[in-house]
């Protein structure tokens, strides 16, 4: 009896296992297909390269090699830059003691997730010609044509290249500082070493992997860099990627195939360093509740002129052009007028109409977020099972966005999926897929946050007090990760709905979302139209990062970083 | 090495809490212990000696040289951290070196300093290793010896073996006062453990809400405290409060809980007296005693050499130690009953 009894039960703990493993490796055979399979075929298309150019051809052309010089050239200056004007931000805030710090904190993820093209509107409007600076130099000079214009060309990438990425820097590196046990820089005090020499032996060591991870990451991030450089690079200035759009836009697959490959040879490597960086720096322990912070007036009266100069420049650069985004939408620099014309133009439905992109935009995001928060919590339950390949698995699926550019992505996607299946006449589930692979590693990585948070005693409590699996399920695992299934699902849909790279790669006219219109617009000289949708999206994130930090209050969203 | 006095030393946060004025002299050689509950100050007395909080008011003097406004990389002290804060990205070698580096040591005499102080230590073996390969017990070594290796005039230990476990932590309370000893550098430690306190120093300082409530040699402290804090730190905690009835010729007899207690001292009538026993002048008695007080018993507990018997005397528990075995298995078989006790009236301390 007892053995039959046993084969019956073990019999069930097996097929229980089965289906929890089919489960959990649901998401990940999706981005199998979705994600390694599209990418895998342009990379031996572009090997094989059966149609267009060559492999060898495309590496040997001047303009690919000028392209491919251009996009570590911006990457590289950016990056210096970004750290450069970064570090003493990092310094400031980890050290400094103000009121309201756990809220500018917070407020750095709001560049983050905001969309480039916003940020382009933002920026033209802030240092382009006609804009804020522009207009009161102008005035300055009683002159009636713009005298200055920073948003454009290289200082214009470079430039809103380094908004995007400082505050990398700053929550980074600051976290790194808090991390660092104060009692160490004071043993060295007490030793005898000077407050340079305390720097350079004790502190830069400390912060060093942290500020490399940042600096790679930013480095990264500026070489997939898409809707700016195509805005600000006007055709002359052309990265890697925007080279791979071109490409595909004149149907010459094997040059795209064969930039594609360069391409994610170049950014696997760095995700890759990053990763290793990353584990190295987070092993320094938990932040240190004694950490010594100076209040502003204990500091000199020259430091503190240099503070206040800083924090005007972190102002003037970062939230100058998200303010200005206001102006951007009823300000007219073609003709000087106010006007209420974008809009209109946003009520208007049509091909043309900005209410069919909005539509558009609401529809796919909602759509692409839905579909990464399904997928996002198998995905965490993956990432921390306790099998050997299935966590492996899972977090190289979360990293290999990191390393493959959404252009490549949507490419990809087009080639291997599209064509096939015939979607390219109406491709919008495959804009769809692309801005859920998009999304997902950040709606994955907030909830595996939030499991990582709950605490196993409390689960076996549940266990303990006599409750089913699914009883436990429902009633105390759920309910304890729905701030993190939220946070991670306005994430994606931030992310989402800000895309317009791969969008504007997949999409024909009809499927427009409004990033894609801002940049048409913007292309166009459009540019009230173009503030006004960007206003939306910049509304739209502003109360996405509302209601992370509602619900997170402010511990799970730089994480997800 | 050096006579070490911190004079009026005063300080006032901005919250309002205020340290001090704090009045302690430690002689050449000597090792003063500042023990106290968290809380105390005993922590913020030391970081006030080793220079890193500002706007101190009074005098600190090193062989009679204030160095109140010196900045602490000038002040020649070794500090051992309560966290160890060996530095992470150095080996031990280099830790240990570090000191004699800043102060710019020749390569061989640094050497030779780094290889003293392993042997002394024992961590000979240690110095390639990085930071993080070596344990607890090890890197409180690693960090003593950081602290000594440019020969300061003053070693400072903030709880350094608090995060230890109680064996290892008995094992390095002695070789810090074996080293200390052979050293002979006059050293300040901070501890909340009177064990630790009473095991490692020529004189401990109780600290109490900022200021120093008694200063002497364990044995002092122990036998006389002077005041109801120090009495219930370091004690049982017997504490007796009562209002003087009746004065005789060197005598006074003091009314507590309603039971008369015929104390040695002066006074006058009807005045408070505060009082304190030691458990083991408190003498128990299973049967009733005329003139001694009732109390009932609470708990016995047995301990190394002796037993704790907790009694309740009228809502005031009271610890006392006895070591007469077939007294305890009477008390035992008695159950929760009502014992009678006294104490010689020699044992009594007066408290203020």
């Amino acid at each position: 009896m007892g053995c039959i009894e046993d084969s019956i039960g073990g019999y069930r703990l097996e097929r229980r296992t089965f289906t929890r493993k089919l489960v959990l490796a649901f998401p990940i055979i999706l981005l199998l297909i979705f994600l390694v399979y599209p990418v895998l075929t342009v990379v031996v298309k572009g090997l094989l390269s059966d149609s267009g150019s060559s492999f060898a051809e495309v590496i040997s052309s001047p303009s690919i090699q000028f392209g491919i010089q251009f996009t570590f050239f911006q990457a590289l200056l950016s990056t210096l830059l970004v750290v450069t004007l970064g570090l003493p931000g990092a310094f400031i805030l980890a050290r400094l003691r103000f009121k309201g710090k756990s809220l500018v904190r917070a407020l750095m993820i709001v560049p983050f997730v905001l969309p480039p093209i916003v940020v382009v509107i933002g920026f033209n409007q802030m240092f382009g010609a006609y804009g804020v600076i522009d207009s009161f130099l102008m005035w300055l000079q009683s002159s009636s044509l713009s005298v200055f214009n920073l948003a454009t060309g290289i200082p214009g990438i470079i430039l809103a290249h380094t908004f995007y990425n400082i505050p990398l820097v700053l929550l980074l590196v600051s976290a790194s500082l808090e991390r660092l046990n104060p009692e160490i820089e004071e043993s060295a005090d007490l030793l005898g070493a000077t407050s340079s020499q305390r720097f350079r032996r004790i502190t830069l060591p400390h912060i060093l992997p942290s500020l490399l991870a940042s600096a790679i990451l930013a480095f990264l991030f500026c070489f997939m860099s898409f809707p700016i450089i195509l805005a600000f690079g006007q055709g002359r200035f052309l990265t890697i990627e925007a080279q791979i759009w071109n490409a595909f836009r004149f149907f010459d697959y094997g040059k795209a195939s064969s930039l594609t490959l360069i391409q994610i040879f170049i950014t696997l490597t760095l995700a890759l360093v990053y990763v290793r960086l990353g584990r190295k720096s987070g092993n320094n322990g938990g932040a240190t509740a004694s950490i010594k912070t100076i209040e502003f007036r204990q500091y000199r009266v020259r430091e503190r002129m240099l503070i206040i100069a800083y924090v005007g420049m972190l102002m003037v650069l970062i939230i100058g052009p998200i303010v200005t985004i206001l102006r951007a939408a009823v300000y007219n620099p073609n003709n000087g007028l106010l006007t209420l014309d974008g809009f209109s133009n946003l009520l208007t439905g049509g091909s043309h109409g900005g209410l069919t992109h909005l539509v558009n935009s609401l529809f796919y995001a909602g759509l692409a977020t839905l579909f990464a928060v399904v997928l996002g919590i198998p995905l965490a339950l993956a990432m921390r099972s306790r099998s050997k390949i299935i966590p492996t698995f899972a977090s190289t699926m979360i990293l290999l966005p990191l390393g493959v550019s959404s252009i490549s992505v949507a490419y990809g996607l087009m080639l291997a999926i599209a064509v096939p299946t015939g979607l390219v006449t109406n491709p919008w589930p495959i804009i769809v897929i692309a801005q859920t692979i998009i999304g997902l590693p950040f709606s994955a990585r907030a909830i595996e946050i939030a499991m990582r948070n709950i605490d196993q005693a409390v689960l076996d409590q549940a266990d303990s007090l006599g409750a089913s699996r699914l009883q436990r399920l429902l009633f105390v695992e759920l309910p304890l990760l729905a701030p993190g299934i939220l946070v991670g699902g306005v994430f994606a849909f931030a992310m989402a709905i800000g895309e317009m790279s791969a969008t504007y790669l997949i999409a024909l006219p009809q499927n427009y979302t409004l990033a894609v219109s801002i940049y048409n617009n913007y292309a166009t000289r459009h540019f009230v139209e173009a503030g006004a949708a960007a206003l939306i999206l910049v509304i739209i994130c502003v109360i996405a990062f509302l209601v992370m930090e509602r619900i997170s209050e402010g511990s799970t969203t730089g994480g997800a970083l | 090495m050096a006579d070490v006095e911190l004079r009026e030393i005063v300080k006032e946060f901005d919250d309002g809490t205020r340290i001090g004025p704090i009045n302690l002299t430690v002689k050449d050689g000597e090792i003063l212990t500042l023990l106290g509950p968290s809380g105390s100050g005993k922590t913020t007395t030391l970081r006030m000696v080793a220079g890193f909080i500002e706007e101190v008011e009074g005098s600190l003097f090193f062989e009679g040289q204030d160095m109140i406004d010196v900045p602490p990389r000038e002040r020649n002290i070794g500090m051992v951290f309560q966290s160890v804060a060996l530095f992470p990205n150095m080996t031990v070698f280099q830790n240990i070196s570090f000191g004699p580096e800043m102060a710019g040591w020749s390569r061989d005499r640094t050497v030779e300093r780094v290889e003293e102080l392993a042997d002394l230590l024992g961590i000979r073996n240690l110095l390639l290793r990085k930071t993080s390969e070596i344990s607890g017990g090890e890197a409180q070594r690693v960090a003593l010896a950081r602290a000594l290796a440019k020969e300061p005039k003053l070693l400072l230990l903030d709880e350094p073996l608090s995060a230890l476990d109680p064996q290892l932590r008995e094992k390095l309370q002695m070789e810090i006062r074996r080293i200390q000893r052979k050293l002979e550098i006059t050293t300040i430690y901070v501890t909340h453990s009177q064990d630790e306190a009473f095991a490692i120093s020529d004189k401990v300082a109780i600290l109490d809400d900022g200021i120093v409530s008694q200063v002497g040699t364990p044995e002092e402290l122990y036998d006389s405290p002077t005041n109801e804090f120090v009495a219930r730190f370091l004690g049982s905690g017997n504490i007796f409060s009562g209002q003087v009835v009746e004065v005789s010729d060197g005598h006074l007899t003091v009314l507590v809980n309603n039971s008369r207690f015929k104390i040695p001292g002066e006074g006058e009538i009807n005045s408070l007296v505060k009082f304190s026993m030691k458990p083991e002048d408190i003498i128990i008695s299973d049967t009733s005693v005329t003139d001694w007080a009732q109390a009932n018993l609470i708990s016995i507990t047995p301990q190394v050499g002796s037993y704790k018997v907790t009694v309740d005397f009228n809502g005031l528990p009271l610890n006392a130690l006895i070591y007469d075995e077939q007294l305890v298995k009477r008390l035992r078989a008695n159950g929760e009953s009502v014992i009678s006790f006294s104490f010689k009236p020699e044992s009594i301390i007066i408290l203020r």
